[in-house]
């Protein structure tokens, strides 16, 4: 059965009919080495990529290392850190 | 000369630690680090930029393999933040280490004392190794060792204000205070910054504005290297004492007159 879900992902509305983690990030393109993954605030662990269901509705991020030492305030808006603040506290 | 500095377990084979921000693109980075002479990159954890896969990765740039990667929570204003962010890190490298950054206060980016240590001790118990961003205050200092920090990284200066060690009495103290090494982080501007924070005594000296926002990071990159080698010397060598008036170098015997 083909079935599209709506995901936040990484702050923005996503659509995707990948059913794991694992499969989001291959759909995404990305190497799973270089990335950490938070499903609904949970960080989930490589390993675990696989046998992670990804649900309607879902709040994912998927980060990676940036260049910083600290960055200055300008800069801070550009990473979308307090995008990724208010989320947390929503 | 046996002169390694080793942070629980961890072998970092040079004393100067530089910063990935700031740099007007990765090419530089890399080639700023590279003439440093480091081992060691800090860097922050930041959302993928999904929507547009062909951005290149730092990583692209620094090799895992050849550079320890120490993750820093950069940005982070609460604990829980901090947590996050560190958490994150771990997951997404290959290390305990964390560069732990909590933020009192934006125009400053002095760190909030009481969020880092509360911060230190979880992450610490989480099995990180953490490696605090604290103000130049002996007790703190202590503290953080006492709550779990495998290290301490004082201040200078404000991050990114180029202002040099301002107080190099506290950090003096710093380290007759705390059996963990001392790492200074932020402030420094210049080469002779650089220099007296290792002349003091510090284990090493991380630097990210310094180098890259110098008009020739490549440039300023080895010159920080010197520097750092230059100040670890003078430490190990001991200095003469300061004393107000002067001594003749030269032997008076077999003068003229």
């Amino acid at each position: 059965m083909f079935m599209v879900m709506k995901v936040r992902l990484n702050g923005q509305e996503y659509e995707t009919d990948a059913k794991t983690v694992m499969a989001l990030l291959k759909e995404l393109n990305i190497h799973p080495e270089r990335v950490a993954v938070e499903l609904n605030l949970k960080i989930i662990r490589k390993r675990d990529y696989g046998n992670t269901e990804i649900n309607d509705g879902d709040t994912i991020e998927v980060v990676s290392f940036v260049g910083g030492g600290a960055i200055d305030i300008s800069e801070r808006d550009k990473a979308g850190l307090y995008d990724l603040v208010s989320i947390y506290f929503k | 000369m046996d002169d390694r500095l080793v942070i629980k377990g961890v072998e970092f084979k040079s004393r100067l630690w530089v910063g990935t921000g700031k740099y007007r693109d990765f090419e530089e980075t890399a080639r700023a680090i590279e003439a440093s002479g480091t081992d060691v990159v800090t860097v922050a954890v930041r959302r993928v930029n999904i929507f547009d896969r062909k951005s290149p990765n730092l990583l692209d740039y620094i090799d895992p393999k050849k550079y320890k990667i120490l993750p820093n929570t950069a940005g982070c204003y609460t604990v829980e933040d901090a947590l996050r962010y560190a958490r994150l890190a771990r997951e997404a490298g290959i290390s305990d280490l964390i560069k732990l950054e909590v933020i009192g206060d934006e125009k400053t980016l002095f760190p909030d004392v009481t969020g880092l240590l509360e911060a230190t001790e979880t992450l610490a118990r989480e099995g990180f190794i953490v490696l605090p961003y604290t103000n130049d205050d002996p007790v703190t200092a202590k503290r953080l060792v006492d709550a779990g920090a495998a290290a301490v990284m004082p201040l200078g200066a404000p991050i990114g204000s180029g202002l040099g060690i301002r107080n190099p009495y506290n950090i003096k103290i710093i380290l007759e205070t705390v059996d963990v090494p001392v790492v200074v982080d932020a402030g420094v501007g210049t080469a002779s910054d650089a220099t007296i924070a290792m002349e003091l005594g510090c284990d090493a000296v991380l630097i990210n504005t310094g180098i890259a926002g110098a008009k020739d990071p490549i440039a300023m990159a080895e010159a920080m290297k010197h520097a750092v080698i230059a100040g670890r010397l003078a430490y190990r060598a001991g200095r003469i004492p300061k004393k107000l008036y002067a001594t003749a170098s030269s032997p008076l015997e077999g003068m003229l007159i």
